[in-house]
């Protein structure tokens, strides 16, 4: 009897991932993959030993407090009572030609208004930016959420990204990884032998699986021991290559339903709110200025001397392919940009819900081409964010020094190159998307617009926009903005949230 | 406002304010209508010329002309069924691959998942793949609509034409010469340029006109584009062979009008048939380095023996120009580039072409810009590109005849930019939305459901075959039976039409 195998070689079913990291990419990793599969075995191996996470904390947009809820099945009491994060708007930009901009969540500058022929980006940049959305407005005027009623508050959760302190954070997903099921151990990754693909541990053990997910963070072990180095640099839309971070107490000052973004002479500062702690960094280009006097000017944020700000070394771009075998990178492990958009988080949960797109698709079997797919959408969206990154520095007017005229004349958006170009002709209409290379994109045309908007870059034609929708659009921004006045603030919010919430798990806290 | 140093290196441009079309074919006078109706304020003239013929075949549409015609330009349904007397197709109907045939439909038939399925409908229809949309149920009835109450044709969804192109240049003409459009009979005598733009055109009967867009329209003579502007020609051979056509046809006796059109797999090509009301036209395909003139004819008349017009010889070109948008010239239709009727793309190409050029001058104020132009040329450039990677997907996997010409398809046509495509369906299937990760451009027009309706309608292989339990196919079954039944109980186009005809007919 002929026994020779098959010519074409199946691939074999997933039986068990194996998630490797400490940080929150690996946390949010195995709680979202064992959620999404609980019949299949995944263990977290962390390194007990690994250096404590960077406390500035971080913010991100709206599709990560969906995914928590959604796709690791958290219940919103559970983040806020366990993760203690504080709601944020979007951003207050001191950048661009007009100096100072809001950039919110709930921006949606691609969609047609009711009753109106001029698209809203046209309306909004002509018409000045502080009211033009909701959140824009609640920003402005320093408030969270909308009154409802005379004692209560609207918590427009949609349209709200979260701040998150790492601590609260990991204590959370980690207690969501065991009521879900995910095997955690610790150890730390020192190998990767072949034949069959084989994790050692640095106490010796080894640990099969079918899948791995390098969720190490920019160090990647797992992907740089299994060969997968290619890396592709964004040096040349990324210019900040160097960071210091500090946070410090708050003290009675209100909390900003916002990240600042600020241009600095040698790069920009932002600062992250959080519930009883500030985060500040400053990023910079070191041909600018020194370490020492960038650390410095940071410290003037701070008045508490005895704290120390952390130096980072950036090293912005992506892996060429983020999945290569049996190993996944996801998160830091499969690309980095400055914190520029918050988009840290969001490009993690893209990559996991495409990983369980992918493993459903193939019914948990992906072959070659499937792992392709998967790295070119993931590819695809770091290049988009680079592009997007790169605007920021090409159109920030508000940078008089040598590093910004540097800035503006080497940062160049690249797959995105069309959108910019016909932006500066026809100005912020929603044809632009169809200039959007991986439509309907991982940043998305509604950012586009609202960060081009913001920055003020100037478009060639200017359609008419007819009187009496101009003052049907003033009197809405104007609502806008009286509603806002009545809004109610960040602590206010969160305190009352957090009082009201009983701790009811949909996922059974152990 | 906010300023900044103003970044626009070109001259500003003038303001469009006249267009002058040349040619009066069904791409001239789209494009004219389209941009009188969208931009009133525009002057637009069509120059055509009775010394030249028009091509003439008879035309079948995809279903973006009826939307385009009734709901963009909002032309009146009566007049329109009227003046032009279209039949209506829900689709093409395929002799090709292995199975005896199947449908192609301006719907969904696997870009979809039914209810209660765990799959997408191509997973399932590896055997049996009809009846998974209400119009492809139709067609395979040979009914046009389903019935609505009072037991009337329901005129509505993604339908299509049949439309004689003599009727449909006179209904298209006197629609635009209504609106406003200015027709001239004229024969163009040479293009004057200078630095790289036309500056007036010069005509046999002595007189010169100028206009600040001239819209080619003047078919594959690509006068403006193609002589004047010499720009250059891309050839679309490496993905498809076939370069000519014979065509012929016979009066309808007691012939049923199909409501699709039909390509059937020819020895050496592939043969068209389009339904209209009284003439049944038919054109041979086909490869001229594979078969002589002669051959190709005799094989026409030999299977189609009703044949009673003379057979005449249309030879072409497929390929584009490389950009669509020249300085102050914009070519339109067969100008701008050609492929074979197969999946009757030309006037949808034309409307699409006619649309962005109407759009970019929307944009722009009447001043468009080398980056509204460039937009322009990327977007139709891909449109054309997609369009000979999707015709190339039918020639490489027809595995229906074994002639040299079907051979030399299968190991040659290139798939161009849908290669990517191609490969993770072979090892997927035919999963729409992993699929549509693989699709090499945005915007993209026939989307991951054309190609896929071609890769399951030729039954091409794929490794991850799913395997139904009876229960999952009991409910994909119910669900073809639910649209099975209505079209069971459809009118055909013959009904229809006469349905339309009665005076206590009404268009909603």
């Amino acid at each position: 009897m002929d026994l020779k195998p098959t010519p074409r070689m199946y691939p074999s079913p997933i039986l068990h991932m194996l998630v490797a990291g400490s940080g929150t990419d690996a946390l949010l990793a195995a709680a979202t993959l064992k959620r999404a599969y609980p019949g299949i075995q995944v263990t977290l191996v962390r390194d007990p030993a690994a250096p404590a996470a960077d406390p500035v904390g971080e913010s991100t947009t709206p599709a990560v407090l969906q995914h928590i809820c959604n796709s690791v099945g958290l219940h919103g009491s559970d983040i806020h009572l366990h993760g203690r994060p504080i709601w944020t708007l979007g951003f207050k930009c001191l950048w661009g030609a007009r100096g100072t901009f809001y950039r919110s969540f709930d921006a949606p500058y691609s969609s047609p208004m009711q009753g109106f022929t001029s698209e809203p980006g046209f309306l909004a940049a002509d018409g000045g930016l502080e009211n033009c959305t909701l959140s824009m407005a609640m920003m402005a005027a320093g408030k969270l959420f909308p009154k409802d009623g005379s004692n209560s508050f609207k918590p427009t959760e949609n349209v709200t990204g979260l701040n998150f302190r790492p601590e609260p954070l990991h204590a959370l997903l980690l207690r969501a990884c065991q009521a879900l099921g995910v095997n955690v151990r610790n150890g730390k990754v020192s190998g990767f032998t072949r034949n069959p693909d084989t994790l050692v541990l640095e106490n010796g053990s080894t640990v099969t699986a079918e899948l791995y997910i390098d969720a190490t963070g920019s160090e990647a072990v797992l992907a740089g021991l299994a060969g997968n180095t290619e890396w592709t640099s964004y040096e040349d839309a990324c210019l900040c290559t160097r960071a210091a971070t500090v946070a410090r107490r708050r003290g009675s000052e209100p909390i900003r339903p916002y990240v600042t973004l600020e241009t600095l002479d040698s790069g920009w500062r932002w600062r992250v709110d959080h519930d009883d702690a500030i985060g500040f960094g400053h990023a910079w280009h070191p041909d600018f200025i020194s370490e020492d006097e960038a650390c410095a000017e940071l410290m003037t944020k701070v008045s508490d001397s005895s704290l120390v700000p952390r130096v980072q070394r950036w090293n912005c771009g992506r892996r060429n392919q983020a999945w290569l075998g049996s190993v996944v990178a996801v998160g830091d492990a499969s690309g980095f940009v400055e914190p520029l958009a918050s988009l840290r988080l969001s490009q993690l949960v893209l990559q996991l819900n495409w990983l369980v797109r992918v493993l459903a698709a193939t019914d948990g079997m992906p072959g070659d081409e499937s792992r392709r797919t998967y790295s070119r959408v993931i590819a695809d969206a770091w290049d988009e964010c680079r592009d997007f990154h790169a605007i920021h520095y090409r159109f920030n007017q508000a940078g008089k020094s040598p590093f910004w005229e540097m800035a503006r004349a080497k940062a160049m958006p690249d797959k995105h190159a069309e959108l910019v170009d016909l932006y500066q002709s026809v100005g912020p209409s929603q044809v632009l998307a169809n200039c959007l290379p991986s439509w309907p994109g991982f940043v998305g045309i509604d950012s586009w617009l609202a960060a081009l908007i913001g920055m003020g870059v100037p478009f060639r034609h200017h359609p008419v926009i007819p009187a009496q929708e101009k003052k049907a659009w003033d009197s809405i921004c104007e609502q806008r903005r009286a509603l806002a006045k009545q809004g109610v603030p960040a602590e206010l919010c969160i305190g009352a949230a957090r009082r009201a919430m009983k701790p009811e798990p949909r996922v059974s806290f152990p | 406002m906010v300023s900044l140093p103003d970044s626009d290196r070109s001259s500003s441009p003038s303001e469009v304010r006249s267009v002058l079309v040349l040619g009066g074919g069904s791409a001239g006078l789209l494009a004219a209508l389209t941009l009188k109706r969208l931009l009133p304020s525009l002057s637009v003239t069509v120059v055509h010329s009775s010394e030249i013929g028009v091509i003439g075949v008879g035309e079948g549409t995809t279903a973006v002309f009826p939307a385009h015609l009734f709901d963009n330009l909002g032309i009146s349904k009566e007049e329109f069924y009227t003046e032009a007397q279209p039949t209506w197709k829900q689709g093409i109907r395929f002799l090709w691959g292995p199975r005896d045939e199947f449908f192609y439909d301006f719907e969904f038939q696997y870009d979809q998942q039914f209810q209660g399925m765990q799959k997408p409908t191509g997973y399932y229809a590896r055997m049996d793949c009809t009846d998974l949309s209400q119009a492809c149920a139709l067609m395979a009835r040979n009914m046009a609509f389903t019935t609505g109450p009072l037991g009337k044709p329901v005129i509505k969804g993604q339908y299509a034409f049949h439309i004689e192109n003599h009727r449909l240049v006179n209904c298209l003409e006197s629609i635009a010469r209504r609106y406003g459009v200015a027709f001239v009979d004229d024969t163009l005598d040479r293009a004057e340029v200078v630095a790289g733009e036309i500056s007036s055109l010069h005509f046999k009967s002595g007189e010169t006109r100028t206009a600040d867009l001239y819209v080619d329209a003047s078919g594959f003579r690509a006068e403006l584009i193609g002589k004047a502007l010499e720009e250059p020609f891309k050839s679309f051979s490496p993905g498809l062979f076939c370069d000519r056509a014979v065509i012929g046809g016979w009066h309808r006796t007691d012939e049923s009008i199909h409501p699709y059109t039909t390509a059937e797999t020819m020895d050496h090509g592939w043969c068209w048939q389009i339904e209209h009301e009284t003439f049944i036209n038919r054109g041979y395909v086909y490869g001229s380095a594979f078969v002589s003139d002669e051959d190709a004819q005799a094989e026409l008349l030999a299977k189609n023996p009703k044949i009673s017009t003379t057979p005449r010889i249309v030879k072409f070109r497929s390929g584009r120009y490389e950009r669509g948008w020249v300085g102050n010239v914009v070519a339109v239709g067969n100008a701008s580039g050609f492929v074979e009727p197969l999946e009757a793309t030309a006037l949808a190409q034309i409307i699409y072409e006619s649309r962005w050029l109407a759009e970019s001058l929307r944009l722009t104020g009447g001043k468009p810009d080398d980056a509204m132009r460039a937009s322009y040329n990327r977007l139709v450039g891909i449109a054309w590109d997609e369009i000979r990677d999707f015709l190339a997907f039918h020639y490489k996997f027809n595995t229906r005849l074994d002639t040299p010409f079907w051979r030399h398809c299968r190991e040659h046509t290139s798939l161009g930019n849908y290669e990517d495509l191609y490969r993770l369906y072979r090892e997927l299937g035919p999963n729409p939305a992993m699929l549509a990760q693989a699709l090499p451009a945005r915007p993209n027009i026939y989307g991951v459901e054309g190609f896929l309706a071609m890769l399951v309608g030729m039954q091409v292989n794929y490794d991850h075959i799913h395997l139904a339990t009876n229960d999952e196919l009991g409910v994909f079954h119910k669900h073809r039976e639910n649209i099975a039944a209505k079209a069971k109980a459809g009118v055909t186009v013959r009904q229809a039409l006469d349905a339309i005809r009665r005076p206590s007919w009404q268009w909603t």
